[in-house]
């Protein structure tokens, strides 16, 4: 899939999404990144043909979809899930699922077994007959991801679609959506909450008052941008509040304590040159403190999109 | 081919809408629900076809299937009993009447039924039948027989009376003949309806019918409103968007799927008035019902979802149910009570602007209950108006679907395009003008102006965008939509200069003014409720400038009738309430242009930088 200088603009003065290039390579999951109001449901909505784009196109497959039947084949290889989460309370899972099957034309039999997996895999088959609004929010987030994958959709595309999930539901999200894409499934997700998506994306994009600011492979864009982050581990053996009273008297911030690898570990910002570091390090050994490791802390994607971004995110 | 595809589609898109509709055992329910109230409709029915009673009767004779008693009375010389003690009671009295004959001044109850009989035939011997009469030599043979009766009685011929008898009025012959065949005694029978089987037949026929109509006219496009405004209000509409159905499949099926219910309820009772108008011999007029019927309930259900759809967003589904079902329920027995008066040259325009009323009519018609049959000009009329309504029905009907069709999908458009208003805007001028086209008044012009203002807010509100955009208020092209408003009143007076040549327009320049700055505040008025969110204060202020348009409308017109009407209305009565007019001039469109005025957008970044 392919964004070619995506816009989109409301009312014709102001740009909601301007200039968007984005690539897609199927069976991978791309996530876009942002804080709220930067675009991303413009995006994903464009993407998920029911929103027209007012500039620039996007290609399926190598082909742009013009017409009204070419957008309503497209719509039956994608399940998106929207914000908002929107449920139709009084029906049942077994109902809800059967709705929207047959909102995808799926024939009576195809739909019964697509019903019966999707309940399975979710972990809804105890609650298939119970009404929606009895259900507890994360089950209700479960079933709405669901719905999306019931017709065996090529594109996924989920906006937020962590919202109402605890931490053994997103747990469980990663893994369904690993194993979506291992199915050959490509997946496009959004997110605020990036520690959601570092380790599950292959790619992101961070969208940044709608356009795209960063692009491309997660490990690529950490190693671009890992300049001006400054954070060391250091291990410690004994002598850990004789070590804060110095990295306090050198200037340096604890940003953390804690234990890594069985011993107490202290992470550090050090804005100053290394010479100043190797200083610090024999003052340490000469008070008697025993330091058995010291080593910079590699950046996350959280600490690149907080030094590229103008506004802090999650 | 391509018609078993669109048949297809309609299946496609109905299909999981139906199945929701009637999921878990509902299908089952409301087909039990459906045959209760056919067999109830039934025993009902016959109940008031072949009731004795008075309420049964008072029914028959309200909705025409039987003329009023004392009528019957006359008509057949006959006196009803209500029982056998009133039937014994009343023979009695006939046989004293007979002995000895009371004066007419001193009649009580039915001590009048003899001495009337016997003033009949003395009119009938003293008039004479007009000369000109196709049947003189009949009536004239009737006037001997009348006065041997009088004779064979010993009774007087004169002198003459006031009972207005003529040998010209059918009603008047017809009794004298009674009385002549019953010898001036009149038989005392124990009342009973006088319907057959067949007319029994026609009249469950029609209160099925009318029950189905209820149904299908009201209680369906309300439950399509709620469906749709259910929709919009939890949002659930987005997920349908992104399905395999396109916006016409959704906008058709969420119709059909939430009114299967009612059809389900109103098929069997569709199917026992189809059988009544066989047998009662309607059936002609029972199809073009029925046609005109599916027109309404197409417009009514697509332009009741369209409604629920707009306004679904702001209002819960319970207000917008409530003002559906008081606004149907409205239409519905005007038209029931302008269908059961007589069909005449005043009402038939009214039946092209309300087809509830035509409906009705045909109705009476299939079922045989209307006595007078309206002469040919008035039927010729009578079905214009009816293919005129149901061609707007189904114009109305097309331009609900298209709006609901843009707003599924959400996007941030207006629901009508310029050309479809400006079409419906058109197609309401001419049936409009067409349903006035007996109106001779000079106020033609401005009467049907007023009756097209709001319909055309109503067009005007549909060029509004509207859809998922982003916070902030987006811009609103005031004055192009102010121009596409006036574009439809050209319309209409293009329409109306071709219908009614002369008078068409007013002279008097200030007339011309007062009505210009009338329509311009309602189109301002409509702009401001549907583009701008209102709270309390705002929508009352808007409700009152649309008052305030409608008395500058009135003064207009009077305006144009006379030079002489002051400027200021207001200052007539005192200088300071001539400066609040003044002031209203000036603030109300003021107000109504400063709230539509363009607010800085909170997306993203302007529109300097273009891809």
């Amino acid at each position: 899939m392919e964004l070619r200088r995506l816009g989109k603009s409301y009312d014709g003065s102001a740009w909601a999404l301007r200039e968007v290039d984005l690539k897609v390579a199927s069976r991978t999951i791309v996530g876009l990144i942002g804080p709220n109001g930067a675009g991303k449901s413009t995006a994903l909505r464009m993407v998920a043909t029911i929103m027209e784009p007012s500039h620039g196109e996007i290609a399926y497959d190598g082909r742009v979809p013009r017409t009204v039947a070419d957008h309503q084949e497209l719509r039956r290889q994608i399940g998106f899930l929207g914000d908002g989460n929107p449920l139709y309370k009084h029906m049942t899972p077994r109902e809800y699922l059967r709705f929207f099957g047959q909102c995808f034309c799926l024939d009576d039999r195809t739909l019964a077994a697509a019903i019966d997996e999707v309940l399975t895999t979710f972990a809804l088959t105890s609650k298939a007959d119970t009404v929606c609004a009895q259900l507890s929010k994360g089950m209700r987030q479960r079933l709405l991801i669901g719905r999306c994958l019931l017709h065996q959709p090529r594109l996924l595309i989920l906006d937020e679609p962590t919202d109402g999930l605890d931490p053994r539901g997103r747990s469980d999200l990663r893994r369904i959506l690993t194993e979506v894409r291992a199915r050959g499934t490509t997946v496009l997700i959004s997110s605020h909450i990036l520690r959601e998506l570092d380790d599950l994306c292959d790619e992101v994009a961070i969208l940044q008052r709608g356009a795209i600011v960063v692009c491309g492979k997660v490990g690529d864009i950490i190693d671009r941008h890992d300049v001006g982050r400054f954070v060391y581990q250091i291990r410690l053996i004994d002598g850990v509040e004789t070590a804060r009273t110095i990295l306090a008297g050198h200037h340096a911030l604890v940003e953390s304590e804690g234990v890594v690898d069985g011993l107490p570990a202290l992470a550090v910002q050090w804005q100053r040159d290394e010479a100043a570091l190797a200083d610090m390090l024999q003052r340490l050994f000469e008070n008697g403190v025993r330091v058995a490791t010291c080593a910079r802390v590699r950046s996350r994607l959280e600490d690149v999109y907080d030094r590229i971004s103008e506004d802090r995110v999650n | 081919m391509a018609k078993s595809t669109w048949i297809r589609e309609l299946v496609a898109g109905a299909r999981p809408f139906v199945t929701r509709s009637l999921r878990g055992g509902r299908a089952r329910r409301f087909a039990a629900l459906a045959w209760v109230l056919l067999i109830v409709t039934v025993v009902c029915g016959t109940w008031l076809a072949r009731g004795a009673g008075a309420l049964e009767r008072d029914f028959r004779t309200a909705i025409g299937a039987e003329i009023h008693r004392s009528l019957r009375e006359q008509r057949e010389f006959v006196v009803f009993a209500d029982s056998d003690a009133e039937h014994a009671m009343l023979t009695r009295e006939v046989a004293q009447q007979l002995a000895t004959p009371i004066s007419i001044e001193n009649r009580r109850g039915r001590d009048w039924i003899v001495p009337a009989g016997v003033e009949s035939l003395r009119d009938a011997v003293l008039a004479a039948p007009n000369i000109q009469h196709p049947n003189r030599e009949d009536l004239l043979t009737l006037q001997h027989e009348a006065a041997a009766v009088l004779a064979a009685h010993s009774l007087e011929v004169g002198p003459s009376t006031r009972s207005g008898f003529s040998w010209d009025d059918a009603n008047d012959v017809v009794r004298v003949r009674s009385i002549i065949d019953r010898d001036l005694i009149p038989e005392v029978v124990r009342y009973q309806s006088p319907l057959d089987a067949t007319a029994t037949l026609g009249l469950v026929g029609l209160m099925a019918t009318l029950l189905a109509l209820v149904l299908v006219l009201v209680v369906a496009p309300v439950l399509a409103g709620i469906a749709a405004a259910q929709e919009a209000h939890e949002n659930t509409l987005q997920p349908l968007a992104g399905t395999a159905l396109r916006p016409r499949q959704l906008a058709l099926g969420l119709a059909i799927g939430a009114t299967a219910p009612v059809l389900i309820l109103a098929a069997p009772l569709m199917i026992l008035g189809s059988i009544a108008a066989l047998a009662t011999g309607g059936i002609a007029a029972w199809l073009a019902l029925v046609a005109l019927a599916a027109c309404c309930a197409w417009a009514l259900a697509l332009l009741a979802q369209a409604t629920g759809l707009f306004a679904g967003r702001k209002r819960t589904p319970a207000p917008i149910a409530v003002s559906l079902l008081a606004v149907l329920s409205t239409w519905l027995l005007v038209g029931l009570a302008t269908g059961f008066d007589e069909l005449g040259r005043d009402n038939v325009a009214l039946i092209t602007l309300l087809p509830s009323g035509a409906i009705t009519h045909l109705a009476r018609w299939t079922f045989d209950f209307d006595a007078a049959v309206a002469p040919a000009t008035i039927l010729l009329g009578f079905y214009v108006g009816v293919a005129a309504a149901a061609f707007v029905a189904i114009l109305v009907g097309g331009l609900g679907l298209l709006a609901t069709e843009r707003r599924i999908l959400g996007r941030y458009a207006p629901a009508l395009r310029q050309g479809e208003a400006l079409l419906g805007a058109g197609f309401l001028a001419a049936i409009i003008l067409l349903a006035l086209s007996g109106y001779h008044e000079d106020e033609f012009w401005f009467v049907g102006l007023a009756l097209l203002v709001m319909p055309l807010q109503i067009f005007l509100m549909g060029r509004v965008p509207h859809g998922d955009a982003p916070n902030g208020t987006p811009t609103v092209a005031v004055a192009a939509l102010v121009g596409e408003f006036w574009a439809m009143i050209g319309i209409y007076a293009a329409i109306a200069l071709v219908a009614r040549p002369s008078g068409w327009v007013t002279t008097v320049l200030p007339s011309t003014i007062e009505i210009g700055y009338a329509l311009t505040i309602s189109a301002l008025v409509a702009l401001r409720v549907v583009a701008v969110p209102a709270k309390l204060g705002a929508s009352i202020w808007a409700g009152f400038a649309f008052v305030f348009a409608l008395i500058c409308f009135g003064v207009g017109i009077a305006r144009s009738g006379s030079a002489n009407t002051p400027l200021l209305v207001l200052a007539e009565l005192h200088p300071i309430l001539g400066g609040v007019q003044v002031a209203l001039y000036v603030v109300i469109p003021w107000t109504l242009i400063t709230a539509l005025t363009p607010r800085p957008v909170a997306v993203a970044t302007s529109m300097a930088s273009p891809p």
